[in-house]
């Protein structure tokens, strides 16, 4: 413990200088066998990594999420390039990480909760509304997360984290490929048939094969 | 129930917004050590990473070296070509048989 609380402490004096290069500096050490300087890659980008895998993970599971991909980070770190900042880098290993979450849950035939009258009611309130503040007003409510999160349980989990970065979050085709490690052309063509698949589900015809 | 592309869009903007709008969790100290605690299992169980780390640097120094060795044997070849006059005469005197004893 005294050994990890002194490299923690060699650690902590690159805070000092810029971000970019303090992150090589660690990484180099980490890389050279000092494994607790990855503390303080996992102080930096905890944050960082959390908003990512929460927009893609439910709540309960963020913390196991974010988890494995320092983990993840860990274990690839030789692979690293220098080329791209370590933010970068990690993001795409927190947004694959997060489709693998998906991908093993989808194995586990997860049941798909079906949308119910009361969904309905709420979907004909929300376009009765007209007003911006009752708009502000819907998104802060619970109706409207668990209408999100059942429209994406009908999706497959390509469709999910492609609708998700492209068409809910705002990255660019080019960005979501690079997250993902995927072809442009692949996730153009996936961002299209999710939109699709969701504006079905939105049209009530409850399209589950997606 | 039929929607118009003006509720579709409508009802996208609103599940946008309500996506960029969740509350996210905290993470604590404990989850923190939690991470490293299964790292250095990954780093005890997995030693070769400073190994690779080792053997890239000792290549790139290795085809350094190599690259240096190269230029200085051209380099002091063309000296002692230019300082001792032909260069293909000192080349021809390094692949003439030596004369033998039957002469």
């Amino acid at each position: 413990m005294r050994a990890a609380g002194r490299y923690r402490a060699a650690c902590s004096l690159h805070r000092s200088v810029p971000l970019v290069s303090g992150d090589l500096q660690i990484i180099n050490r980490v890389l050279q066998g000092e494994v607790e300087c990855f503390s303080e890659l996992i102080d930096r980008y905890q944050q960082h990594v959390r908003r990512i895998v929460n927009r893609h993970v439910p709540s309960d599971h963020v913390a196991e999420v974010a988890h494995d991909v320092f983990v993840r980070a860990y274990t690839g770190l030789a692979g690293f390039s220098t080329g791209v900042p370590f933010e970068h880098w990690l993001s795409g290993i927190a947004v694959r990480t997060c489709y693998d979450f998906w991908r093993s849950k989808s194995r586990e035939d997860m049941p798909v909760s079906a949308f119910t009258t009361e969904h309905d009611a709420w979907v004909d309130q929300v376009l009765a509304d007209e007003s911006d503040a009752r708009f502000q007003e819907q998104v802060r409510r619970q109706e409207t997360t668990e209408f999100l999160q059942r429209a994406l349980q009908h999706l497959s989990p390509e469709n999910r984290l492609v609708l998700t970065l492209v068409h809910l979050e705002g990255h660019s085709v080019r960005e979501a490929a690079r997250l993902l490690g995927w072809s442009i052309v692949n996730v153009k063509v996936r961002a299209h048939r999710a939109r699709q698949a969701l504006r079905r589900l939105l049209r009530g015809k409850g399209d589950s094969a997606s | 129930m039929k929607y118009s592309d003006d509720d579709l869009n409508k009802l996208e903007r609103l599940l946008a917004h309500a996506h960029r709008a969740r509350p996210e969790p905290w993470l604590d100290a404990a989850w923190s050590r939690g991470v490293m605690r299964d790292i250095r299992r990954e780093a005890a169980n997995v030693p070769h990473e400073r190994s690779a780390w080792v053997e890239r640097h000792v290549w790139r120094t290795a085809a350094v070296a190599a690259l240096f060795a190269v230029i200085f044997a051209g380099s002091a070849l063309l000296y002692t070509a230019v300082g001792g006059g032909d260069l293909t005469a000192v080349l021809a005197e390094g692949l003439d048989p030596a004369p033998t004893l039957m002469e």
